[in-house]
């Protein structure tokens, strides 16, 4: 089933007054796709994902389950989570825990006043999907984190909900289950062919996952493309410094003229700047020539180039993960992240290095974004 | 090593002495009990076992006992009922509706469980008599009901909201209504506190004294507290030794109830307290 989301906003009233917790928003989501939502904490991926469930009302905006809509502010139109035949997947699984798993998974048909026999089918079915059949007379508590996720999922999809909603679903789950999960997860999704939308802070689970991801920030749309392309082609500084791992360095650099050249200062280094990278970053530019650049890990070199200047930096700590070594460099107030193959580093050693910029990304300067581009 | 000896002596002996001030009572309640003169202690005066009062309270119709025991049963058990249906809707209000001033219902509530007993029996005395309800189940069930609310919904409170939000959430993806919410979900997964809730409403009904006596005037209503009190012996004696035998039979059932459920009513009563 596609969904269509337009002009959506949401603001909550709290003792503090309003807040905005969404942004207004347009989205379409595919037939079958796998959907991503990802963002830090605050970001309002969670209150959108209640909005689609129908959990919350939206302030303002219209929203679809294909052509039927299911919310509208404006006719003040609201159809009920039940009314939906939406499933949801929670963090905390959200077992019902006085209820053995055989009938946690039948609730849901249970409530529907669907008939003996066809719940029974329906349940084994769904028990065999997820191969939970020996489960099934267990209670919830007696269940490992990663067997209750799957009860927790089975339950979702026994009565066959035209949207899979999932919120952060594998968070509690140790790191490697969470990857035989993942890819779990995705193969029900393609094998039930259910319009999927999937909640996540975790970057590398929503680049794995999804067939089209979006970022947003403080409840705001940043960016929504397949997972290549914002690795690519990062739309805002901020989705550079989040995408990635380790993600990107977004450095304050100034635009200026050195012996008669264009060149670009950043982290206490200037380069020589022509063509193509030079127009991309005099577009970027404000009026005092400033800018951002995002620059890769993997583009900061360590064997500068004659005609480049080079960046003075000081080791800050080397963390060896076997085939690369993720190395955190000093230059200036900047903290430049970059992953190297050698690992023969110490803290505290002199290093020069330069940027590919040909593979840099720049952008307009903002205040909010400089000041969340360190945390990487 | 002198020392530790005398630590080990005084707490044998305190908890000695503790335990003999508060069960010296019951001791010597079963004991007069089984006797066949209450004043044996007494100088010259054998004592004599005997099973006459026990025979007297529960086959003599005289005494009405085993009346007024049925009656505090229906009572208690009617009372508690309600005090568990009533708290949990109030509680799973309370916990989760959006309901403006909740802190300051739970605090009412709490005040007015403080008012002296006294202060209302007038009252409430008028108002059965106007319904013409004096004399009937009815009369004691629902000032029971009342009286023990403010505890039930605290404990109540304290366990609903211990019981987490995205259970609610899954229940309304499901397809539950709050109604079902209720049922299905809230009040099963609740339920040792919605069980000890039963046991304190029942105990506290089964023990109630002054409404009993204020508001019933016969065996067909009156509860075995307010019996055993106003037993009446030949000649007008007190007749000590039944009354003592009706006590221990009544004290029984309260002690058994709290010796195999002391765990969920301990952990219901401070689950209560900790969480508001």
């Amino acid at each position: 089933m596609k969904l269509t989301l337009k002009n959506v906003s949401k603001e909550f009233f709290s003792l503090r007054g309003r807040v905005r917790a969404l942004r207004t928003l347009d989205l379409e989501i595919e037939d079958g796709e796998f959907y991503v939502l990802l963002g830090p904490s605050g970001s309002g991926k969670s209150t959108l994902l209640n909005l689609i469930a129908g959990l919350e009302k939206p302030t303002t905006g219209q929203i679809y389950f294909g052509d039927q809509p299911v919310a509208d502010a404006q006719r003040r139109l609201f159809a009920s989570t039940g009314q939906r035949n939406v499933a949801f997947v929670f963090q905390s699984y959200a077992l019902y825990p006085h209820m053995d798993v055989r009938r946690n998974i039948a609730f849901p048909l249970k409530i529907a006043r669907w008939k003996k026999p066809d719940i029974e089918r329906a349940v084994q079915q769904a028990a065999e999907t997820l191969s939970i059949t020996e489960l099934l007379s267990a209670r919830p508590r007696e269940l490992s984190g990663g067997q209750r996720q799957r009860v927790a999922i089975a339950r979702a999809i026994v009565r066959r909900p035209s949207l899979f909603l999932l919120d952060e679903p594998l968070s509690n789950l140790d790191a490697q289950l969470r990857g035989t999960m993942r890819a779990e997860l995705k193969r029900l999704q393609r094998q039930l062919g259910i319009t999927a939308i999937y909640v996540t802070h975790d970057q590398v689970e929503a680049m794995s996952l999804g067939d089209r991801v979006a970022v947003l920030r403080g409840g705001e749309l940043q960016q929504s493309a397949p997972p290549h392309e914002l690795y690519e082609k990062p739309a805002s500084p901020f989705v550079a410094g989040f995408i990635g791992s380790p993600p990107a360095n977004v450095l304050t650099a100034t635009l200026g003229q050195e012996q008669g050249r264009r060149v670009l200062k950043v982290s206490g280094g200037s380069f020589a700047l022509s063509g193509e990278v030079d127009r991309r970053a005099q577009a970027a530019a404000d009026a005092d020539g400033r800018l951002l650049v995002a620059v890769r890990p993997e583009h900061v070199l360590l064997t500068p180039s004659a005609e480049d200047s080079q960046v003075e930096t000081e080791v800050l700590s080397v963390e060896p993960l076997g085939r690369e070594t993720v190395v955190r460099l000093q230059a200036g107030r900047d903290i430049i992240t970059t992953v190297l193959a050698e690992a023969d580093f110490r803290q505290g050693q002199q290093l020069p290095i330069s940027f590919s910029l040909g593979n840099a990304h720049f952008y307009a300067p903002s205040p909010e974004a400089l000041g969340s581009s360190q945390g990487g | 090593m002198n020392e530790r000896r005398l630590q080990i002596i005084l707490l044998v002996a305190g908890t000695v002495l503790v335990f003999a001030f508060s069960l010296a009572p019951f001791f010597y309640m079963a004991l007069v009990s089984f006797s066949a003169d209450h004043e044996f202690l007494a100088h010259g005066v054998e004592f004599e076992p005997t099973a006459d009062h026990y025979e007297a309270v529960l086959t003599g119709s005289s005494l009405h006992f085993l009346d007024y025991l049925r009656n505090s049963l229906i009572v208690s058990a009617l009372s508690a009922a309600g005090a568990v249906m009533f708290s949990a809707l109030a509680a799973f209000a309370i916990t989760r509706l959006a309901l403006p001033g909740k802190l300051g219902i739970l605090f009412f509530v709490l005040i007015v469980s403080m008012f002296p007993q006294i202060g209302i029996v007038g009252y409430l005395f008028k108002l059965m008599s106007s319904l013409g309800w004096i004399n009937t189940y009815m009369a004691l069930v629902l000032p029971y009901i009342a009286w023990t609310l403010p505890l039930s919904l605290w404990v109540l409170v304290g366990y609903f909201s211990q019981i987490p939000r995205e259970l609610d959430i899954a229940a309304t993806v499901d397809g539950c209504n709050r109604w079902q919410i209720l049922w299905r979900i809230i009040i099963p997964v609740a339920a040792p506190g919605m069980f000890s809730v039963f046991l304190l409403a029942f105990i506290f009904a089964f023990n109630e004294f002054m409404f009993a006596l204020m508001l019933t005037t016969d065996a067909s209503a009156r509860t075995v507290p307010v019996g055993i009190a106003l037993f009446q012996g030949l000649h007008g004696q007190t007749p000590w030794g039944d009354i003592m035998a009706a006590s221990v039979i009544t004290t029984l059932p309260v002690i058994v109830l709290a010796l195999i459920f002391q765990r969920r009513i301990i952990s219901g009563l401070t689950q209560g307290a900790v969480k508001g």
